[in-house]
């Protein structure tokens, strides 16, 4: 019992982490991905979306192989903080930013591309820098995209569990996720916790995504965009 | 599905139709329920579900015997599950013996009995090693960092592992757990872990050299019982099998893959 | 003193050659056809575009040539769009107090003044999509006056109002023209605009500058006779107002002519349009309700010889009207250059400007 509460907060921490890194790094390329025309934008493009549609025991796998010591990023990443990638908090956010990331960036890409280009050369000749822009005309303008981002990229996150069983290790403390728990308790006849656990997942589910149309619905008829 | 509208413009097509479905579904729900009045003819193949750590050494096996039979393999759970709820196996070849008591008390099944003993191994690849030296009782103590294990919850292999670390001061061994015992060698191969409780017969599979590993002796857990059943439903050819399993070349077989034999308790 | 020089070849066909500058105390108007260059010599002054091979320099600063450039919110260019670009996430109010937030420097014309001269007092607390053309284009010119640019460019302002808001938003333009002390540069393609707001006309063609010029000689000179909307224009000075008949007297060249507003004061040197189809000739002063007649000395006739009409430069003085009739007319009164005419101007509504 306490310990699904403890998944639960793993879950909850493990979305949260995952979504501000995304805002972090998947901002900035969904921006270069909304402006870009060269032919390194043709390359990036398919490599973000690729996570929908691989397997998650795919993408596991890789990363399995990619988080242990004996490959570079592995070792990299031992050397600087003396642990493994792979059973480690760090080791699912790392796993969770790249399964979620096209979750994040292409609903940003598109709010970035609906974005009309005079718009910020205007704010560019009232004397707005590029940050300044950003901050005070794109993200504005951009609210909707950017709160669809981060509703997908989140419960995205909650849901996951291919990546989580191959690169986790099911650590009661750090690593065992909702998903997980509820897959343990399948596993061992447990079918009671497990309707609990899935029955949450499922109302948590709902109601993101009924509060996530409602509001959207609401802008629309605000700013009379529908963008 | 027919709607009204369809169902009245195609007056005779549609009662053919109709008559196409129904018969269909009652064949299906025939099928899929009691398999006791459906008797396989003889030389149909036997039917085998084998929990995956067993199935290399079973297809070896069902090679050497020269029987048709179909083998299908998973984790015990899927397949106890699978079986259950009515899927037409012949033999359960299980990792443990909680799922075949199972399937006996619900009276499914018309013999149960041991086909072989797992044993548990500490496993330590030259890698990067702090001690060059073959683990053995010592190093649980020494120990520390990451160790894979297969899921004590539900995995016998995992069981078996906790309870061997029980017996230890294992203050800086960490347990990491797999799905199973598979994945628990998974992790030590590709490295993430640098040591694994898995099974003897995985680390003969991999062709693994002796001085890497430590034997656990079984007195330090309970004895991992892997059992199978035999389903009511299954013809003669199911005992025939067995038979062929129980014999000497078999047993020798079974014994270098890495398991350790029923002492003749049928 | 704005210099500019570009040397651009698109593929495409779009070439852009010019070599210029623009001076600083005044209104400077590009005119020319659509696609002929001038929204894209704006953007490369204010840095909206960056091609090689194109020098600016502002006051001697230089903005851009082969080494350096300075993109475009370090240049204090105030730019009026064509399409308007108010930020719709924020109230008239909101986007003013963007540009005030980032203002260049501190010297320029204070919010109140401009609020004031284009009227937007009663549309402040507004968002954006509920204003009207006319309207949402006060509040863009009123935003880049804000950021106290050094330079205004405006393209084609008027381009997206319909001709009912122009009309209403000419003298905003005429107002602001009066208190701006930075130079203009005003890209159009309507020769009405031109007129009423420029001093020095640059027209450009094909991506090349074919003649600069000022404003009263462009109007004489510049447009070309199957213009419908060529006009003289002339300077007069105030000399009286006749607040019976609310008219002001003006002098013209030793002449009088009458207008309808009593905005002036004696002594005002003012500028005033007067249309070519407005008009008409006579070989002798009748007495007729057209108040102003003016002596005249045909100049130089522009007969195209197909075509109901010609155009007809006419001088007195210094300056010169234009007047357009018929080629019936023409032949019938057998007008020769040199000869003496008088000139009837029709109306009294004629658009006014203070000289500068």
């Amino acid at each position: 019992m306490d310990q699904d509460l403890i998944s639960l907060f793993i879950t909850i921490r493990l979305a949260t982490t995952t979504t501000i890194f995304l805002i972090l790094f998947g901002t900035p390329l969904a921006w270069w991905l909304s402006q870009s025309r060269g032919w390194l934008r043709t390359l990036i493009e398919p490599m973000v979306a690729l996570p929908i549609v691989l397997p998650p025991t795919v993408v596991g796998f890789y990363l399995l192989i990619a988080f242990s010591p004996d490959s570079l990023p592995g070792e990299l990443w031992q050397s600087a903080t003396g642990t493994t990638l792979a059973f480690s908090f760090s080791g699912l956010v790392v796993g969770s930013v790249i399964y979620s990331l096209p979750f994040y960036v292409q609903p940003l890409q598109v709010a970035f591309s609906a974005l009309q280009r005079e718009l910020i050369e205007a704010a560019a000749t009232l004397g707005a820098s590029p940050l300044d822009r950003f901050i005070s005309l794109v993200v504005p303008l951009c609210r909707r995209g950017f709160f669809i981002a981060i509703c997908l990229s989140f419960a995205h996150t909650v849901g996951e569990f291919g990546i989580v069983l191959m690169i986790g290790g099911n650590l009661p403390e750090e690593t065992r996720v909702l998903s997980i728990a509820l897959f343990d308790h399948v596993e061992s006849l447990d079918y009671g916790r497990a309707h609990l656990l899935s029955l949450g997942l499922i109302l948590f589910s709902f109601v993101l995504l009924l509060v996530l149309y409602s509001v959207d619905r609401r802008w629309q008829k605000v700013t009379g965009v529908a963008r | 599905m027919i709607s009204l509208s369809v169902w009245s413009s195609f007056r005779p097509g549609g009662w053919f139709v109709l008559t196409v479905l129904v018969s269909s579904m009652l064949g299906a729900c025939t099928l899929a329920a009691e398999p006791l009045t459906h008797q396989p003819l003889p030389h149909e193949p036997l039917r085998v579900a084998v929990a995956a750590n067993f199935k290399p050494v079973l297809e070896q096996l069902i090679n050497d015997s020269s029987m048709a039979i179909k083998l299908s393999s998973g984790s015990t759970g899927a397949l106890y599950a699978q079986i259950k709820y009515g899927a037409p196996y012949d033999i359960f070849f299980a990792a443990d013996d909680i799922r075949p008591e199972k399937l006996e008390s619900s009276n499914l099944t018309r013999i149960r009995k041991t086909y072989a003993y797992g044993r548990l191994v500490l496993w330590i690849p030259e890698k990067k090693l702090h001690t060059a030296s073959t683990p053995g009782e010592t190093t649980l103590t020494e120990f520390s960092g990451p160790i894979a294990i297969a899921n004590p919850l539900h995995a016998p292999y995992g069981r078996a592992a906790k309870e061997l670390l029980s017996h230890f001061e294992t203050n800086n061994a960490k347990p990491v757990f797999g799905l199973s015992v598979a994945q628990a060698f998974t992790f030590v191969r590709t490295g993430n872990a640098p040591a694994g409780l898995v099974g003897l017969s995985q680390v003969i599979a991999s062709s693994i050299s002796k001085d890497r590993y430590w034997l656990v002796p079984e007195l330090y857990h309970e004895p991992i019982r892997q059992q199978l059943v035999v389903m009511k439903t299954a013809p003669g050819s199911a005992e025939v099998f067995l038979d062929f399993l129980y014999r000497d070349t078999s047993r020798a077989v079974i014994t270098e893959a890495g398991y350790r034999l029923p002492e003749d308790d049928h | 003193m704005l210099e500019v020089s570009a040397d651009i070849v698109r593929p495409g066909g779009f070439t852009l050659a010019i070599n210029t500058s623009f001076p600083n105390d005044r209104v400077s108007a590009l005119f020319g056809p659509s696609g002929s260059g001038k929204s894209t010599i704006l953007r490369l002054i204010a840095g909206l575009e960056h091609e090689d091979g194109t020098i600016i320099r502002f006051n001697g600063e230089t903005w851009q040539d082969g080494n350096v450039f300075l993109p475009p919110h370090h240049r204090q260019v105030g730019y009026v769009f064509q399409h308007l670009n108010l930020f719709p996430h924020l109230s008239v109010d909101g986007n003013l107090a963007y540009a005030e937030d980032r203002q260049h420097r501190t010297t320029g014309m204070s919010r109140c003044d401009i609020i004031e001269i284009l009227h937007l007092q009663d549309l402040l607390d507004q968002p954006p999509g509920q204003l009207s053309g006319g309207e949402q284009q006060r509040v863009a010119i009123a935003r880049a006056l804000l950021s106290n640019p050094q330079l205004l460019v405006m393209d084609e302002p008027l381009g997206s109002i319909d001709a009912a808001a122009k009309d209403r938003i000419l003298p905003y333009l005429q107002r602001l023209h009066m208190n701006l002390e930075i130079p203009v540069i005003y890209v159009s393609h309507s020769l009405d605009e031109v007129l009423y707001f420029a001093d020095t006309v640059y027209t450009i063609e094909a991506g090349r500058i074919t003649r600069e010029s000022s404003v009263v000689e462009f109007s004489v000179d510049g447009i070309g006779i199957h213009q419908s909307e060529a006009a003289a224009i002339i300077r007069c000075r105030v000399v009286v107002t006749d607040e019976d008949f609310s008219l002001t007297e003006v002098s013209f060249e030793q002449q009088t002519i009458y207008i309808s507003s009593d905005k002036f004061r004696p002594g005002d040197d003012i500028r005033v349009k007067i249309p070519a189809r407005d008009v008409s000739l006579s070989r002798q002063r009748h007495s007729s309700s057209i108040i102003n007649v003016i002596e005249t000395t045909i100049s130089s006739i522009m007969d195209p010889g197909d075509g109901p009409t010609a155009m007809v430069k006419l001088s007195c003085g210094e300056q010169h009207l234009l007047t357009r009739i018929t080629r019936k007319s023409l032949k019938e009164l057998a007008l020769r250059p040199g000869e003496k005419v008088f000139a009837q101007i029709k109306g009294v509504a004629l658009m006014t400007d203070y000289e500068r």
